[in-house]
Order: structure tokens, then sequence, then C-alpha cells
């Protein structure tokens, strides 16, 4: 008991901020939300149909409003960070012959991938060969299960498994495309490190090829 | 009217983003991600603002806070991080700030969730229930993960060494 008590009089009296934010802070945050708000508006537009293939390059192009992570960096609209829907595959799907993984059931992989490693944290997939880099996600796939929550709302909306999607750029720490969808109940995420070019059609081919199988537990830290 | 609005954001800003980045430092123990993080749960909050503005704008922005870290926890890109030695240099904005360095460390240690519980239950001083609902679990919840990060505290808290001697940096 004693123990909680210093501990608990420890955190209280953390104080982790005083004072105001400067005025250039404000003025930058104001400018991020503004921004924000102007890709939602241009974003609903589109979806609202009549816009057609010019919106969507708008919105792609000025879909990059997540920070620059990890960087520090002030944020800017920028198309730099944006996701591109590659148009020219530089690989091809191939149907996946080799063991299936503990949790998941593979239907297609890119050619000449395979399995890395599965647990219940994350499936690995990487170029058949390639050097085992401890941990590193470079020149690899990840598919993992989430919570449920969607980490940005802004990106090129699919359709996988006859359910809303979207495929996003995520910066943080490193680049990789990533695709969250919905299979047999389960919320699936998909991290393709951007090396790997796939169209956007092979991705939402890729993801519909998967099935979950396993009890896994969520993604969590 | 959208000049109100957005005076009201910027004054919100003012007032609470240096206790958000407070927060979010705590919870993600790195001063450079909590103001990505900060900025992102600001984002949010703006495009709500017609919303939580005649609510609760304060506890929706740490709500924000917290499912990002967490959510950024989840990341598998993210999730070989190691635990750390030593202090990062943390973000705050006025030389007072107070942080006790050994227990930013034993914080860390703790899963994010398990984390934002204990952070916004001692150090923000709040209600079980202001918790449950700022991170959108039961209060019952709530007791179990504050309980049990205290137990983890102590735990970490006696096995660890002395509090470090360097200073905490402060950067404007």
């Amino acid at each position: 008991m004693n123990e909680n008590t210093n501990t608990i009089d420890r955190l209280r009296r953390m104080n982790p901020a005083l004072g105001r934010a400067s005025e250039e802070i404000v003025q930058q945050d104001l400018a991020r939300g503004r921004a924000a708000a102007a890709h939602a508006h241009r974003k609903q537009a589109w979806a609202a149909g009549g816009i057609g293939g010019f919106a969507l390059a708008v919105i792609v192009a000025g879909g990059a409003i997540l920070p620059a992570l990890h960087t520090g960096a002030s944020l800017q609209a920028s198309t730099a960070d944006t996701p591109q829907a590659h148009t020219k595959p530089a690989l091809q799907l191939v149907s996946y012959t080799g063991t299936q993984p503990d949790g998941y059931h593979l239907g297609k992989v890119p050619a000449g991938f395979t399995v890395e490693s599965s647990n219940k944290d994350a499936l690995i997939l990487a170029p058949a060969g390639a050097t085992d880099l401890s941990g590193e996600f470079v020149d690899r796939i990840v598919v993992s299960q989430q919570g449920g929550f969607a980490y940005s709302k802004d990106g090129r909306q699919v359709t996988i498994n006859g359910e809303p999607a979207l495929i996003t750029l995520s910066v943080d720490p490193d680049p990789a495309t990533e695709v969250q969808f919905t299979t047999g109940g389960h919320t699936v995420d998909i991290q393709i490190w951007p090396t790997i070019k796939l169209t956007d059609q092979q991705i939402i081919d890729f993801a519909q090829s998967i099935t979950v199988t396993g009890d896994l537990t969520t993604s969590a830290g | 009217m959208r000049h109100d609005r957005e005076a009201e954001f910027a004054e919100f800003v003012r007032t609470h983003r240096p206790a958000l980045l407070g927060y979010a430092m705590l919870l993600s123990g790195d001063s450079h991600l909590a103001e990505d993080l900060v900025q992102i749960a600001l984002i949010r909050v703006y495009r709500k603002w017609d919303r939580v503005r005649s609510g609760t704008p304060a506890a929706y922005a740490r709500r924000a806070v917290a499912t990002t870290v967490i959510d950024h926890s989840r990341r598998p890109f993210v999730g070989r991080e190691v635990g750390m030695a030593l202090l990062p240099e943390t973000a705050v904005t006025d030389p007072e700030t107070a942080l006790d360095p050994e227990l930013v460390v034993a914080l860390q240690q703790l899963p994010p969730r398990m984390r934002a519980v204990v952070v916004l239950r001692y150090v923000e001083d709040l209600a079980v229930e202001q918790v449950a609902s700022i991170l959108g679990c039961r209060a019952g919840t709530v007791k179990s993960q504050a309980a049990r990060g205290l137990a983890r505290l102590n735990s970490i808290l006696a096995g660890s060494p002395t509090a470090p001697s360097f200073p905490l940096i402060a950067t404007s």
C-alpha cells in the first residue's frame, strides 16, 4: 500500500506541461486543420460523383496531410508522401503453393515471395532467399490483425470483399502502402514496403485471397 | 461565424496544446513522436470542432491523442521498439515543467493502454469515469488497469537504479 501511495504521489507531482502555446504553433495547427477540412470536402465531392478522374488526381495529389512522422518537421501539404496508384506492375501475383502460415490462408502472393515468418503478431512475406533483417521490414509485406482503429482517413477508396477499404501511404516510421479491410469479421492490415510495386487492383486481389483461419490476437503493444 | 469558430479553436490550442504535448510525451516516450501525434489529434479536433466545442473539447483531444498513440504502437512497423535505457529529451514548452525522469522511463515499460490509464488517472488526476470516457472503455477496466499499472510501476521502480542525474532537456 505504501508503495502504491508513494508511486501515486510521484505521478501526481509530475507536471508535464505549463504555459500556453506560441502564436506560431497555434497558426500552424490552424493551417493543418484547414488543409484537412478542405481535403475532406474535396473527397466528399468526389465521392458524390460527377467529378471523375480529374478530381481523383486532385485528391491524391492533395492527400498528404499527415505529418512527416518522426521527422519533427512541420506539416505541409505535399505530394511527396502521397500514395500513388501504380499503373504498371513490376510484379505479378501468383497462386501461393507453399505451406500455409499459422492463422491465415494465402491464395495469392507476389511472384517470388514466400512466407518468412508467421506468429500471433504478424505474417511476414519476403522475397525468397531474402536476408534475415531481424525485425526490419525492408522489401517485405506485413499482414496483421488490427483492433479496428483506422489510423488514417485519407487515401484511395477501394472495395475489398464487398466492403469499403482505404489504400493509404503510412509514413511512420517508414513509408509503406497500407490497406485495412475486413474478412470474416476480422480487421486485417496489410503494409507493403514501397519497393514492392503492386497496382491497386493487385493489392485488392492479394487482400481478397487472404482468409483468417486462426484465433490470433489483434496487434497490440 | 467562421471567424468565431477559428478564434475559439485557436484559443483552445493556445491553452491546451502544452498539456496535450506533455500527455503525448508521457504516453509515447518520444518527444518528436509526441509532437506528430498531437498534430494529428488537433487535426481531428479541428474537423470535429463544431460538434465538440460545446461539450468537452479537452477530453475529446485527450482521447484523440490516446487513440493515436495506442494505434501507433500497434503498427507492426513500430512493434519492435526496444525499451529505453535513458530518458529521451522531452519536448516541453516551459522550463518549469516538472517530470520525474525515473518514472517517465518506467512508464514506457507499461503496455500503451495501461500507460494511458495510469497517466490519465494519476498524472492528470481524472476520475475513473472520466478516464473510461476518454479511452472508450468500462470503469471496471480502468480500475483494473490502474491497479495493475501501479503494481508494474512499483515492480519496475523497485528493480531500477536510482534516478538518473541528468536533467530534463527543455526545448522551446
